[in-house]
């Protein structure tokens, strides 16, 4: 009796956790969706892809800024994913004095605000001359301590053993990095990769205080600039913009999922 | 899995193709439409006159624009609607009463509507064309045309050759040849050009 008791209340208990998960999908998904029958619903004829002819074929200035923006994206992410696999190596396998202590300040500057680096920012650029420039946005978004923090963590799990064999083996630190020690790493690499390039898609404040010419301004910063008029431009704009991190995260979920794991002996 | 990740791929990949595409489609569909204008400009200190052509009529009203540089999304030259009050009509003449920096639109290369993006070009006189005047009344004023040899002529149809200012622009070649606004001139060439752009009908057309 007790054991039917509990069987039924076990049953209740899949049902409501079934449910709750069904309801966070629904509301995870409800922004996209809506998105979507805003762009082909039309009040007199109901459906209408003229938003998407307008986005896509009208004119070339949405595609032009959004490979232009998808350019500025890989730059920083391909810098990005260098300086972070680099300092990671450094952080994990090398003696030097002070390390702790840097590690400790990248900790600390990855708590902080991004707004808080945003006028120390500023000024660095203004003195290279650099303002108003895609360089503005490539050169500070090369240094972020989220792909350092990961690729150490990463780097720490992989064996001294095999690294001080290859050594001796006569391995210098690049071949090291490359045929060992990143392999190895696959996951986080992918992980630092997908984050770095979500990062720089979507940043806004960056674009606003660097750059003054609106021609130069990425895709995720004009897109709030279309007139109110054209909202169902807008719209079809943000399904061009949701592609490049859908393609990234339909790839890469599981090397994402597995790259945030950390600490595992390798 | 690796099955499945190779279709995500293949599908992107598609999808960026397709892209690619439309980046190449776009540029040559915004050449096309965007309208080329003749636009006169004024230094602001006296009045602006522009002729009759500058007045674009659609089913409510008449319209006069000036050019406008355009900022953000929309970015490069655009037309402006004037307001009624900021202009008078004299018999076939338009008078202003301020300037525009980037001038008025006197002629355009087909109907302007407000907001429409626009390549200004300054018109010169091209090589020796045919051309198809549908006149609506008998009051043709040939003895004053110079340089137009006409063809053909049946009822209120006259096939002329003349070498018109190029592009081609309907109310321009009106101008040149004293017509009334109800009037209508077609450019062969520009027929020719639109059916090569249909290349089904060009062929039903030369075959004809």
């Amino acid at each position: 009796m007790g054991q039917k008791k509990g069987g039924v209340s076990e049953l209740r208990r899949n049902i409501f956790s079934d449910f709750f998960a069904l309801f966070l999908v629904m509301i995870s998904l409800a922004p996209f969706i809506i998105v979507l029958i805003n762009s082909i619903y039309q009040q007199e004829t109901w459906i209408s892809f003229q938003a998407y002819y307008d986005v896509f074929l009208s004119s070339p200035q949405y595609l032009l800024r959004f490979w232009r923006s998808l350019g500025i994206c890989l730059c920083i992410t391909a810098r990005q994913v260098f300086v972070s696999v680099l300092a990671g190596y450094g952080f994990a396998k090398c003696k030097f004095p002070g390390k702790n202590m840097m590690f400790f300040f990248l900790m600390i500057l990855m708590v902080l605000p991004l707004q808080v680096t945003l006028v120390p920012n500023y000024i660095m650029l203004d003195r290279l001359n650099l303002l108003g420039t895609d360089a503005s946005l490539i050169l500070p978004g090369m240094f972020v301590p989220l792909g350092t923090f990961i690729m150490t963590q990463s780097f720490k799990a992989v064996s001294s053993e095999i690294i001080d064999v290859a050594k001796l083996d006569g391995c210098g630190i690049p071949r090291i990095l490359l045929h060992i020690v990143v392999p190895m790493s696959k996951g986080s690499l992918a992980c630092v990769c997908l984050l770095s390039f979500l990062d720089s898609w979507n940043m806004v404040e960056q674009p606003i205080a660097f750059l003054k010419d609106f021609a130069k301004y990425p895709i995720s910063v004009a897109l709030a600039y279309v007139s109110t008029g054209d909202s169902i431009q807008q719209i079809a704009c943000c399904i061009l913009v949701m592609l490049p991190p859908l393609f990234l995260f339909s790839c890469f979920h599981k090397e994402m999922v597995e790259g945030i794991v950390f600490g595992e002996e390798k | 899995m690796k099955g499945k990740k190779g279709k995500v791929i293949c599908f992107f990949a598609l999808i960026t193709w397709g892209l690619v595409v439309c980046k190449s489609l776009s540029a040559s569909i915004e050449q096309q439409m965007t309208v080329q204008v003749a636009a006169v400009t004024s230094d602001g200190f006296s009045e602006t006159e522009l002729s009759a052509g500058a007045l674009f009529q659609d089913d409510a009203s008449a319209h006069l624009y000036q050019v406008v540089k355009g900022e953000g999304w929309e970015s490069g030259y655009r037309a402006q609607e004037i307001s009624l009050y900021d202009y008078w009509t004299e018999e076939d003449d338009i008078s202003l009463i301020y300037g525009s920096e980037y001038g008025f639109v006197q002629y355009a290369s087909k109907m302007v509507t407000e907001g429409d993006l626009i390549q200004i070009v300054h018109p010169h006189t091209g090589k020796e064309g045919d051309y198809l005047v549908v006149e609506s009344e008998e009051s043709l004023l040939e003895e004053a045309w110079e340089g137009v040899s006409v063809t053909e002529k049946k009822g209120k149809a006259i096939l002329l050759s003349m070498a018109a200012k190029q592009p081609y622009m309907e109310a321009q070649v009106k101008d040149q040849l004293l017509l009334s606004d109800n009037s209508r001139v077609y450019s062969l060439e520009e027929v020719n050009d639109f059916l090569k752009n249909v290349p089904l009908s060009y062929s039903h057309f030369c075959h004809k």
